[in-house]
């Protein structure tokens, strides 16, 4: 059993300025000061610079951080001008994180912007330690393993995401994470009485009172994250398993699976008959029935 | 990976697109738009930029504050993709150059709108040129999109949507009981002093208040009227200019002093209500305030110190959230007033204040009046960041919900362009997982309404009001433009002689304004053509004329006749809100849940951010 990591309180982490609050009014207004005071106390790693992962730059720069670190090795390329708008279209051939520091400091001037262009696997554990948050985006499944194994080891937030043309995935394991939810309920005290008082069944006034008697409740929730290897190898041809499967998780699910199987291959996980192949291969190791998946194998062949 | 299919890849850089809006869906929607190889794109926002949309309109940055959203949106999205062809336009998209013929330039339009209003014109055009529209929203953490094509999927008016939320008048010049009340009530008296006065936003003690008058009707009239209206003499509900400038001059005679103004607010006029007995029986009456002798803490507190803190929000580090005290209220209203009077008095002659929840000092203004009531009435102080959000309707928005939507907007933009319209779909994100797991929760689009009064072929509205009291302004004002929509109408009497009773055409038919509907014929059964030319649409009204009306309504739409006969008794007055809470927020257009109300009064006082959170529910 782990220890909880409680955010730092407030006191000890400089609170949002006047033109802080003026900038993040909107969203303060959704997720309140203190949340906003936490992204500002918050440093986040994000690895991949991939269009999706500047799409979540973008994002987490807006929202407000302390600092955000734009990690990548690979160089930008021609499919980068399909989705990556953090690189300009001068920078093909540059470094794919520093291609992207200058927009990605204009999103947010008042967020320190981080560039490190050395490979992922290259970092040992030491490097996550100072993060917060952790972001992988279209990474390898080894390195998520590897990288999610570190995150939990020192009760650091792991999120990894991954987009393949049509298909994409969201991960995250938040640890075990508590959160408060505001519940609207009725106060126990006095509800008779107000009966009782508007018992001609005056209705405006009868539901007037039940507002005033509305209380908000704090109520505490804990959820406990999967792990990366956790979540990815189920063993879906258990009997009973995949009836539940088939209930609540999507049918993406196993294609990605397939997707981040052929990876593993290197360069060639983008051929057609590559991915093709370890579709098959997926549909056949979970006993899934093929007739029923919208995507089928020649799909990635055409 | 290849991004699209060659032949939609062409298909795409050929579309000629109508981008409508480039605030926070817009900026992203404008981004993946080009990525994805549109090259031909119109864009257009009558907005400029401010420090408050930069936390999600990520195509401007600080140094773009004042200037036009949409010059430099298109500067910004250039420099992703400079072989584009975009256009914009620093305009509103209601304005008569961009009728029927502009839309049918394009084969799509993307709506990326903020209110109903300019919805409701882009969905006419769009129906009228028969260019297929995607229709978006987002309110904090919730969004959606849908496709509207004539005579395939419905439109954006054929479920009737609710209107925003509006106040019995009692309620908010006599017995106010929520905040929200007492900010409505501020917001009104600004109008009254420095705006456009409304007959309708009266914010003196209202003698007409059905409970106080119940009982033998001894309160009634037993004591003179005070001083609210000025000098001008009580007259009825159902006048007159003569009453709606009393207030205003009242104020000019008195210099707009401050003291007396508060005086005569917080002190004469609850003295007043407090001789409304009938009004006290049941409820905590209010307490009249001495302008030398507010506390300086908090209502119930011992000390003004431990108010703050426990009532500012939990690490509050910023002034807008501090919660002022009565005696501050006090100061900024005086300090408010001032600066006030001179803003108008540097206005030309006829012109007056606006209210806008981004100027400070009217925010200022509303906070300290609704405060300085709700004090008075014992209801909850509410700090200035509170107010501004309940006055201004100020919907919470983040970046990643409108890209989530912009994203969601292009892949139905994508199939409309394959030529795939049955394949659309209308999709909601909602805020939590649905049994299945699925936050982006997706369905087929509904078929057009055959009753619809915009889409379908025949559009009738009936309309139920008292033909003796009610005017062609208010007609033109509260039916036509508030309520349906129409920006500039054409009516004219269908009973064979053609008589014009209102005219797009300025001043052509000013002289019959104020008449009653009676006075020109238009009785019960009468039936009205009416024609806004610019959205290229007509419909038929048919008055029924009803006498009696209960406080705060004064007519009621009926878009189907079936709907006349069963539950007529109900109609009058929509009760008190029920358990379903419906409010639109501005930015969103919840899914139609079951068992919503129409509702027929319109309202500027929107929702406020927690009703539009619980649209959430309506979304899964």
């Amino acid at each position: 059993m782990k220890m909880v990591q409680t955010e730092e309180p407030t006191t000890t982490t400089e609170s949002i300025t006047e033109d802080e609050a003026a900038l993040y009014d909107r969203q303060i207004r959704l997720w309140g000061l203190e949340a906003q005071n936490r992204l500002r106390n918050s440093s986040v790693l994000l690895v991949g610079l991939s269009g999706a992962g500047a799409e979540i730059a973008k994002n987490l720069m807006l929202a407000g951080l302390k600092s955000l670190t734009l990690m990548d090795h690979n160089n930008v390329s021609e499919g980068d001008r399909d989705a990556q708008f953090l690189a300009p279209v001068d920078t093909i051939g540059q470094n794919r994180a520093e291609a992207s520091r200058l927009r990605t400091e204009q999103l947010n001037p008042m967020v320190q912007v981080i560039v490190d262009t050395d490979a992922l696997e290259s970092k040992d554990a030491d490097f996550f330690e100072k993060f917060n948050l952790v972001c992988l985006v279209n990474q390898a499944y080894e390195q998520i393993e590897r990288v999610n194994e570190i995150c939990r080891k020192f009760n650091i937030k792991m999120c990894a995401a991954g987009v393949y043309g049509w298909f994409g995935y969201g991960f995250s394991d938040l640890l075990e994470h508590e959160f408060i939810d505001e519940v609207k309920m009725l106060a126990p005290s006095n509800s008779n009485e107000v009966h009782v008082l508007d018992g001609k069944g005056d209705g405006p006034e009868a539901k007037k009172r039940k507002v005033d008697e509305e209380e908000t409740a704090m109520i505490k929730h804990t959820i406990d994250f999967s792990s990366w290897s956790d979540a990815m190898n189920v063993d879906w041809s258990r009997k009973g398993t995949l009836g539940k499967a088939k209930r609540s998780l999507t049918p993406a699910y196993f294609v990605i699976r397939s997707l981040l199987e052929a990876q593993k291959l290197g360069d060639n996980a983008t051929l057609p008959e590559v991915i093709g192949k370890a579709w098959k291969d997926e549909v056949e190791r979970c006993k899934l029935d093929l007739e029923e998946q919208k995507c089928k194998p020649e799909d990635f062949m055409k | 990976m290849p991004a699209l299919p060659k032949e939609l890849l062409e298909k795409v850089a050929a579309t000629k697109v109508l981008v409508v809006g480039a605030g926070g869906i817009g900026c992203e929607l404008l981004k993946n738009l080009v990525l994805t190889g549109f090259a031909d794109i119109e864009v257009i926002d009558l907005d400029i930029i401010d420090v408050s949309n930069l936390n999600r309109q990520f195509l401007f940055h600080k140094q773009h504050v004042g200037k036009s959203k949409a010059a430099v949106a298109t500067e910004s999205v250039l420099s992703f993709c400079p072989t584009a062809n975009i256009k914009h336009h620093h305009n509103s998209i209601m304005s008569p150059e961009f009728g029927v013929s502009f839309f049918k330039q394009f084969s799509l339009v993307l709506n990326a709108l903020d209110n109903r209003a300019a919805r409701n014109h882009v969905n006419r055009l769009c129906l009228a040129a028969e260019v297929p529209l995607v229709e978006s929203g987002s309110a904090g953490y919730l969004g959606q999109v849908s496709v509207i094509k004539r005579g395939v999927t419905e439109c954006y008016e054929c479920t009737p949507k609710p209107a925003a939320r509006s106040y019995p008048g009692c309620t908010i010049r006599n017995t106010p009981s929520e905040p929200i009340h007492c900010i409505v009530w501020a917001k009104h008296l600004f109008n009254q002093l420095f705006g456009e006065a409304d007959i309708d936003e009266d914010v003196s003690p209202d003698m007409a208040d059905p409970e106080a008058q119940q009982k033998n009707g001894q309160e009634d009239g037993a004591v003179d009227q005070p001083a609210a209206n000025g000098d001008a003499p009580q007259t009825n509900n159902s006048s007159s200019n003569a009453e709606r400038m009393s207030t205003r001059k009242w104020a000019i005679d008195n210099n707009y002093d401050p003291k007396t103004l508060f005086n005569k607010l917080f002190n004469e006029d609850i003295r007043y209500l407090l001789s409304m007995s009938n009004l006290w029986k049941k409820r905590t009456p209010p307490i009249a305030l001495n302008y030398d002798s507010l506390p300086d803490e908090h209502p119930g507190s011992s000390s003004s110190s431990s108010a703050s803190s426990a009532r500012g929000h939990a690490g509050s580090g910023i002034k807008d959230q501090v919660v002022w005290t009565p005696m501050t209220c006090r100061d900024e209203f005086d300090h408010a007033v001032a600066t006030l009077r001179d803003q108008l008095s540097k206005k030309e002659d006829g012109h007056v204040l606006v209210w806008d929840k981004d100027d400070e000092t009217a925010v200022h203004f509303v906070t300290a009046c609704a405060n300085l009531r709700a004090y008075v009435f014992g209801i909850p102080l509410k700090s200035l960041f509170d107010v501004k959000s309940m006055a201004g309707n100020i919907i919470p928005a983040i970046a990643t919900t409108n890209a989530c939507v912009a994203g969601m907007i292009v892949m139905e933009a994508l199939k409309i362009v394959d030529g795939r319209i049955d394949a659309t779909r209308s999709v909601f994100i909602s805020r939590l997982p649905n049994p299945r797991g699925k936050i982006l929760v997706d369905q087929i689009p509904d078929k057009p309404n055959p009753k619809c009064y915009v889409c379908s072929e025949k559009s009738e509205v009936f309309v139920k009001l008292n033909t003796n009291a009610f005017t062609v302004k208010q007609l033109e004002d509260k039916i036509l433009k508030q309520t349906l929509n129409m920006v500039a109408p054409d009516v004219e009497l269908a009973d064979g002689s053609g008589t014009i009773i209102i005219s797009s055409e300025e001043g052509e038919t000013t002289a019959l304004q104020d008449k009653t509907l009676a006075e020109l014929k238009v009785v019960d059964g009468s039936r009205l053509q009416c024609d806004d030319y610019m959205q290229n649409f007509e419909l038929s009204l048919i008055i029924i004329h009803c006498q009696d009306f209960k406080d705060g309504i004064d007519f009621i739409i009926i878009t189907d006749i079936a709907d006349l006969k069963p539950k007529e008794a109900d109609e009058e007055m929509p009760k008190e809100e029920e358990d379903v809470e419906c409010v639109v927020a501005s930015e969103v257009m919840p899914p139609e849940t079951v068992g919503l109300k129409k509702r027929r009064t319109a309202d500027s006082d929107g929702p406020d951010t927690k009703r539009a959170r619980i649209s959430d529910q309506m979304g899964d």
